[in-house]
C-alpha cells in the first residue's frame, strides 16, 4: 500500500557492453555496470588441470555454453563483476558472456545477475517479479535457459521476457515503429508492428559502440598518441605544485585487461569529441578540419581532427574502418551494411502497408545513438534512398538526465512492467519444475499478446 | 510546530528540532542494551544483549528502531501522543525501496506523524555547505558512500557504496593493539574511544612507511587501570582508508574510488563535481585525514584534481560529523512549509506514492537559504470579470439568466465551435475574444470546450 500504484518488479537488461538493472516505474536504472567480467583461472591440483582456454582478447568467450551438469574437473575460475573489475589484479582476464549478441556463457550471466540483485540493488529476488530484456534475435533455447536460471537459482515469483525492440517502442508510446538500436556490441534494426517484432525485418551489423571505440583507439595510436590506462601510472611530486608522471611496471597485467582500460579512455574521447558528418566522410575534404583538444587522465592534451568525423561515419560506411591501420576486416564484409542501408532493407522486408508508418517512426536507441548529428544524418540518408516520399522522422529515445544514454531501455522495460501489471500478464512458475521439462507457462492476456516461451521440451 | 530531523547512523543517532546553524541537540549511540528481566542465571552473571537497529547504514531491526524512536521522539524531543509533528529522515545511498516503505509505514502507523519526508544523506551534506552540486564522500561507521550530486540529484549510476567504515577500522585497531600489547584485555568500546583519540593519518605514503622507525610510543591508562603502549597503530588505522589492502581488501584507496566514480558521470560535470568535494562522516574527522586526502587528490590519476570544499563560517565547528543532520534541518525548513512532504492521507489513499513524490522534489533545483526566508511565492492570477456579469457568489438565478441570455449564448457557442473547426482557425483565446467583441455579450467566464 505504501508503494502506491507501482509494481515492485525488477527490470534487468544484460547487453553486450553494459548491464542495466532497476525497479519498474523508475526513470533510470539504479545499477549500470559493465557486462564483461574479470576472471582469474585457479588451477585445481587434484583433477586434471586442463588449461581451459586462453582468453587473449576481450571479445573471446568460453567455448560454447557450459553444460549444467558441469564436469568439476575443469579449472575453476574466480569472477570479478562490476566494481571489482576496476581493481587491477595479476592474471585477470576480461571476458564477455556474449558472442555476436547472444549469450554463450551462462555462468557469467548468473554472476552478473547476482551482482546486480544482491550487491547493487540490494534486493531479494524471491520477492520481486522479474522482467528480462532479450535481444530480438533470441532463440527459444536461450529463453529456456534464462528462465531456468531465474527460477532455479533465484526463485523469482514471476518472470517475463520481452524483446528489446518492443520495449524501446513502448517507452516512446508507439506500438509500431522501426527501432534502430545502436549499442555497444552491435547495431540491430528491427521493425515492431503492434507490439510484435517482425522477425524477417531484423537486421544486425557488428558495427557498434565498441567497434567505433576500437577504431578511435587504433587511429589515435597510429598518429603516435599513447593512451595510458589509469592504473599504469602515478604522479610524483618533484617540487610543490609540480608533478611528474611515473610509469608503473606491472608485468602480470593481462593484455585483455590493458585493452579494456584503454578502451574506457578511448570511449570517453569518442563520446566527447565525435560528431557525425553531414555528408559522407572524405579524407581529402576533412584533412584540414579544425581540431578539438582533449585532456587525457595523465595530463597530456591531444588534438583530435578528422577522426572526429571519420569514426562516427563508420556507422554509415563500414568499409571506412579498413582505412584505419590495425583494424581487421569483417568476416563477411559483403554483408556488413551501413545504417541507412539496413534501415531501408528492413523496411522493405515488411508489408507495403506499414512501410509508411515505419518510415515516419524511426526510433534511435542505444548508447551510440546519441552521437551528435546522427539523427539528422540518418534522416537525410534515408530520405535520399527511400523509394517513397515518406516523411522520415527519427526520434531520439533517451533522457539526458544522466550521462549515459543506454538507460532509456531500462525505462522502457519499466514501462512494460507497469503495463504488464495492468494487463495482468504474468508468468507463474509451475511446481513441476524439477523434472527439467519446461511445462507451458500460464499467462492471462488482456490486450496485447507478446511472444514468449511456448515450447514443451 | 517545528519539524524534527532524524539521522540514524550505524553508530550515532542524531536528532532534534530542525534548527540549521546549530549542531543537532541530541546525539546518542544507536546501540541499545536489552533489559533482561526475571531471568535466573546459573552463575548470577549478567548477560548483556546488545542490539543494533542500524547496521551498515540500513535499518535491520525494526522493533529496536521503534523503541529507539519512541525514546527520541516522545521522551527526548517532547512530542505528545496525538499531537505528533512532522519528521524528516535521512537515508544512505542505495536504500532498497522496501526499506523506505517500511519506514513510512512505521512512521504513519505507529507514530502517527503528520508529515514525512526522506532524503539521501549525500544531498543533505552538500546543502549543509551551501551547495547543490558536488561530490560527497561520507565515511561513516558502517559504510562509505561516494556520491556525485548534480543540481540536487544524486547520480545513482556513478555512486559507490563501500562496505567498510569506522567499525572495520576499530577492529583493525584492536587487532594491531593485540599484537603489540598481548597481555592487555580490551573491550570493543574501549578500543573505539582509543581509536578516536589516537588514530591519525600520515602525510603521505612515504611518510607512513617511515613511521615505523621514527614514531614515539605513548602510554595510555585505561579506566580499569591497565596500561597500553600505542606506537604506530594509530597511523595504520588512518592509512587503511588510502590503502585498503591493510584491511585485507583488494581495492583502491578512497581518492581513486572518488575519481573513478566521477569519471562515470558525463564529462561536462567533472570539473564542478571534483572541485566541490565534501568529506563528511565521523571517520573523516580523523587527525590529518583532510590534509592527506588533499595530497592524494593532487597525485590522483585524473586531469582535474579533487579539491575539498570549505564549510561556511556560520556553521558549527564539527560540521563534518553532523553534516547530514544539518542539511536535513535546512531542507526541513523548505519542504514542510511548502507542503511538499507526504501526509498520511495522501499515502493511504494511493494518490501519492512515497518513492515518486520524493524523487520528484529531489530533482528540482532547491534554493538553499540559510535564514528563514519570508519570500512569499508570487502567483499570477487572471480574473475574468466583466462589470455586467451577475455576481456569481451573490444571489443569482439561473432560470432568470436563461430567459434573458440563453439564446444568444447558444448562438455564440455554436459559432465559436464552428470557427474552431475551420482550417484557418485562430487560437481558442483569439476566437473567443473575437466572438466576445462581436456579440458584446456579458458571457460567463468559463472556457468553452470545442
Amino acid at each position: 500500500m505504501y508503494g502506491g500504484d507501482e509494481v515492485s518488479a525488477i527490470v534487468i537488461d544484460v547487453g553486450s557492453y553494459s548491464c542495466k538493472a532497476g525497479y519498474a516505474g523508475d526513470d533510470t536504472p539504479k545499477a549500470v555496470f559493465p557486462s564483461v567480467v574479470g576472471s582469474i583461472e585457479q588451477t585445481e591440483d587434484t583433477d586434471d588441470p586442463k588449461p581451459d582456454k586462453e582468453a587473449d582478447s576481450a571479445s573471446d568467450s568460453k567455448n560454447g555454453a557450459k553444460p549444467m551438469d558441469v564436469d568439476k574437473a575443469k579449472t575453476k575460475r574466480k569472477l570479478y563483476v562490476g566494481q571489482e573489475l576496476e581493481f587491477r589484479r595479476d592474471h585477470m582476464e576480461v571476458i564477455s558472456p556474449m558472442k555476436d549478441g547472444t549469450v554463450t556463457d551462462w555462468d557469467i550471466v548468473d554472476n552478473i545477475w547476482n551482482h546486480a540483485f544482491r550487491r547493487r540493488l540490494l534486493i531479494n529476488p524471491e520477492e520481486h517479479p522479474m522482467l528480462i530484456a532479450e535481444p530480438s534475435t533470441n532463440t527459444a533455447q536461450q529463453r529456456e535457459k534464462a528462465a531456468e536460471l531465474m527460477f532455479e537459482n533465484y526463485k523469482v515469483p514471476a518472470l517475463f521476457l520481452a524483446k528489446n525492440a518492443v520495449l524501446t517502442s513502448f517507452a516512446s508510446g508507439r506500438a509500431t515503429s522501426l527501432v534502430v538500436d545502436s549499442g555497444g556490441g552491435s547495431t540491430v534494426v528491427s521493425a515492431v508492428h503492434d507490439g510484435f517484432v517482425l522477425q524477417k525485418s531484423v537486421a544486425t551489423s557488428p558495427v557498434g559502440g565498441e567497434f567505433l571505440t576500437d577504431c578511435m583507439m587504433k587511429s589515435l595510436e597510429s598518429k603516435g598518441v599513447v593512451i595510458r590506462p589509469r592504473y599504469s601510472f602515478k604522479k610524483k611530486e618533484i617540487s610543490p605544485g609540480d608533478y611528474k608522471i611515473v610509469d608503473l611496471d606491472l608485468p602480470n597485467t593481462t593484455e585483455s585487461y590493458r585493452l579494456y582500460r584503454m578502451r574506457a579512455i578511448a570511449s570517453d574521447i569518442k563520446e566527447s569529441v565525435c560528431r557525425v558528418p553531414d555528408t559522407a566522410f572524405d579524407e581529402v575534404a576533412y584533412a584540414n578540419v579544425p581540431t578539438t583538444s582533449y585532456e587525457l587522465p595523465d595530463g597530456q592534451t591531444i588534438e583530435v581532427g578528422a577522426d572526429r568525423f571519420k569514426v562516427p561515419d563508420i556507422l554509415f560506411n563500414p568499409s571506412l574502418s579498413q582505412t584505419i591501420p590495425g583494424i581487421d576486416g569483417f568476416a563477411d564484409s559483403t554483408s556488413v551494411r551501413g545504417l541507412q542501408r539496413m534501415v531501408i532493407d528492413s523496411v522493405n522486408k515488411c508489408d507495403i502497408d506499414i512501410r509508411k508508418e515505419l518510415f515516419s517512426n524511426i526510433l534511435l536507441s542505444g548508447g551510440s545513438s546519441s552521437i551528435l548529428q546522427l539523427k539528422e544524418r540518418l534522416e537525410k540518408e534515408v530520405l535520399e534512398e527511400s523509394p517513397q516520399a515518406a516523411r522520415i522522422s527519427a526520434i531520439l529515445n533517451y533522457k539526458r538526465v544522466v550521462s549515459s544514454q543506454t538507460h532509456a531501455r531500462c525505462h522502457n522495460r519499466s514501462v512494460l512492467c507497469v503495463l504488464s501489471e495492468r494487463c495482468l500478464l504474468r508468468l507463474s512458475k509451475e511446481r513441476q519444475w524439477y523434472t527439467k521439462t519446461l511445462t507451458p507457462f500460464q499467462f492471462e492476456m488482456y490486450t496485447i499478446v507478446f511472444p514468449v516461451i511456448h515450447t514443451v521440451v | 510546530m517545528e519539524a524534527v530531523v532524524v539521522d540514524a547512523g550505524s553508530k550515532l543517532l542524531k536528532a532534534g528540532i530542525a534548527a540549521p546553524d546549530q549542531a543537532p541537540p541530541l546525539v546518542m549511540p544507536s546501540k541499545m542494551k536489552v533489559d533482561v528481566e526475571d531471568q535466573e542465571l546459573a552463575d548470577g552473571a549478567v548477560v548483556e544483549e546488545v542490539v543494533q537497529p542500524v547496521v551498515r547504514g540500513f535499518v535491520k531491526d525494526w522493533d529496536a528502531m521503534e523503541d529507539l524512536l519512541n525514546y527520541v521522539l516522545y521522551r527526548n524531543i517532547g512530542w505528545e501522543i496525538g499531537d505528533e509533528g512532522q519528521i524528516l529522515f535521512t537515508e544512505p545511498l542505495f536504500t532498497p525501496k522496501t526499506l523506505r516503505e517500511q519506514l513510512v509505514q512505521l512512521m504513519f502507523e505507529k507514530f502517527n506523524v503528520s508529515g514525512f519526508y526522506a532524503s539521501e544523506q549525500a544531498v543533505l551534506s552538500l546543502y549543509a555547505v551551501g551547495r547543490i552540486s558536488g561530490c560527497t564522500v561520507d565515511i561513516g561507521h558502517g559504510k562509505i558512500d561516494i556520491a556525485p550530486v548534480c543540481e540536487g540529484a544524486v547520480q545513482h549510476i556513478a555512486s559507490k557504496r563501500l562496505e567498510i567504515g569506522g567499525v572495520d577500522l576499530t577492529n583493525l585497531f584492536a587487532q594491531e593493539l593485540k599484537k603489540s600489547n598481548p597481555s592487555v584485555n580490551l573491550d570493543v568500546s574501549d578500543v573505539e574511544r582509543l581509536k578516536e583519540q589516537y588514530a591519525c593519518c600520515a602525510e603521505d605514503q612515504l611518510a607512513f612507511e617511515a613511521i615505523g622507525s621514527s614514531c614515539q610510543p605513548e602510554k595510555h591508562t585505561l579506566p580499569d587501570g591497565q596500561v597500553i603502549t600505542i606506537e604506530k597503530e594509530g597511523y595504520i588505522v588512518g592509512e587503511a582508508l588510502f590503502q585498503p589492502h591493510i584491511l585485507g581488501l583488494e581495492d583502491y584507496g578512497i581518492v581513486h574510488q572518488l575519481v573513478t566514480s566521477v569519471s562515470n558521470v558525463s564529462s561536462e560535470y567533472h570539473r564542478q563535481l571534483l572541485e566541490n568535494t565534501m568529506l563528511c562522516g565521523g571517520t573523516a574527522s580523523m587527525t590529518g585525514f583532510e590534509d592527506r586526502f588533499q595530497r592524494e587528490a593532487n597525485l590522483s590519476a585524473s586531469a582535474i584534481c579533487p579539491s575539498l570544499v570549505k564549510p561556511p563560517e556560520y556553521m558549527p565547528e564539527n560540521l563534518a560529523r553532523y553534516s547530514a543532520w544539518l542539511g536535513g534541518a535546512i531542507l526541513a525548513k523548505i519542504v514542510f512549509p511548502q507542503n511538499q512532504h507526504v501526509t498520511k492521507g495522501e499515502v493511504t489513499s494511493g494518490h501519492l506514492d512515497v518513492h515518486n513524490l520524493i524523487k520528484l522534489v529531489e530533482g528540482e533545483v532547491m534554493d538553499c537559504n540559510r535564514q528563514d526566508s519570508s519570500d512569499k511565492m508570487l502567483a499570477d492570477a487572471y480574473v475574468w470579470s466583466d462589470a455586467g456579469d451577475p455576481n456569481l457568489y451573490g444571489e443569482w438565478d439561473f432560470e432568470e439568466w436563461k430567459k434573458l441570455h440563453m439564446k444568444d449564448f447558444l448562438a455564440m457557442t455554436n459559432g465559436f465551435m464552428h470557427e474552431l473547426e475551420q482550417p484557418e482557425s485562430k487560437t481558442r483565446v483569439e476566437t473567443y475574444e473575437s466572438f466576445m467583441q462581436q456579440h458584446e455579450q456579458p458571457a460567463p467566464g468559463t472556457q468553452v470546450e470545442g
